[in-house]
């Protein structure tokens, strides 16, 4: 069967060695500690733990809500909504699944579960980059975690993204990855802009 | 308009600007991750040039202790020996999943960017990173 595959998705967030999440579903926003280190777009709802069998667990339990316009704080045009992430497909010499990985991993909206809609920023480089296979290659913490859910484009030097106020910024492979990572919360303290 | 620019530039240009990272400020650079003054083998070192005048001042660098604690950084992109002139942070973190021999997590600071290097314009091969367990009972 051969599916469409979308090349943008939801910010659900920060990802840091402190809160250790991917805000990806609601199961993933535990303790309200971090949460200002969600994106706009969390997972939300019942959480499955797979789509395609029954949920197990009670549909009130994990059931995080959406984030509001006014827990922004940061302000909506410093505030990540959307951003592209469509990365190149290649074989790699050094880990033989890198090709494969890079073809499932690609966007899909219709697929709810973990990272297919929506992506977080790591504090790392690889995380913005197009190169699924060296991403992989570089390895590094939080390991292919950081490629899957990563950001990028086919188009060269970086991607779009849209801000919470509906503007749209292009995003340099070059950026300073935490001032991006300070541009994925929603209330983090960070009121910093690019330009 | 930059497409117009690269077009007009001789062939010799081309060539010298993909053998150095693309035009980019890319120095070598190497050096050493030490805990408690002892070298630390097999961990993983990510860098990244911090924003400064400019939202944008270029990839990070990575690289991989030896058994000597010995790492040389390579640019994400392009890939390039070295690491992007300037002042940079650096996060040091374990390769996979390894657990410290008491079972501790992997110290918080060892990894948020709050440790710093300097890659100098003509390049290093004497960069320290020291870590202290010390420092690691700060979270």
């Amino acid at each position: 069967m051969l599916y469409n595959r979308g090349t943008y998705r939801g910010n659900s967030g920060l990802y840091t060695s402190d809160d250790t999440s991917y805000w990806d579903s609601s199961g993933e926003q535990k303790g309200k500690q971090y949460a200002n280190d969600r994106g706009p777009l969390p997972g939300v709802g019942p959480l499955y733990l797979d789509p395609w069998v029954p949920n197990p667990l009670p549909m009130t339990k994990w059931c995080a809500s959406p984030v509001k316009i006014k827990q922004i704080t940061d302000g909506t045009a410093n505030t990540v909504l959307l951003g592209e992430k469509a990365h190149i497909v290649r074989s790699s010499a050094t880990i033989a699944s890198a090709a494969e990985d890079a073809r499932r991993r690609r966007t899909f909206w219709a697929y709810t579960y973990t990272s297919y809609q929506r992506s977080v920023t790591f504090l790392q480089t690889r995380t913005i980059t197009n190169d699924y296979a060296r991403c992989m290659e570089i390895g590094g913490p939080s390991d292919e975690n950081t490629c899957k859910r990563g950001w990028g484009s086919l188009h060269p030097g970086g991607f779009n993204v849209t801000m919470c106020d509906g503007s749209v910024q292009f995003i340099s492979e070059s950026i300073d990855v935490f001032l991006f990572g300070a541009l994925s919360t929603i209330a983090n303290g960070d009121t910093i802009a690019l330009q | 308009m930059s497409k117009l620019r690269f077009a007009l530039m001789p062939a010799w240009a081309l060539a010298v600007l993909a053998g150095c990272g693309q035009g980019l400020p890319v120095a070598p650079a190497s050096g050493v991750v030490l805990l408690d003054g002892a070298p630390l083998a097999n961990v993983s070192i990510m860098t990244q040039p911090i924003a400064t005048n400019s939202p944008n001042p270029g990839p990070g660098s990575f690289g991989r202790t030896n058994a000597e604690g010995q790492f040389e950084l390579e640019l994400v992109k392009p890939a390039v020996r070295g690491a992007i002139i300037g002042e940079h942070r650096v996060m040091i973190a374990p390769v996979g999943e390894v657990k410290t021999a008491t079972g501790d997590k992997w110290p918080t600071s060892f990894s948020d960017g709050s440790l710093r290097i300097q890659v100098p314009k003509e390049g290093t091969k004497e960069l320290r990173v020291e870590l202290s367990r010390r420092m690691s009972k700060n979270k």
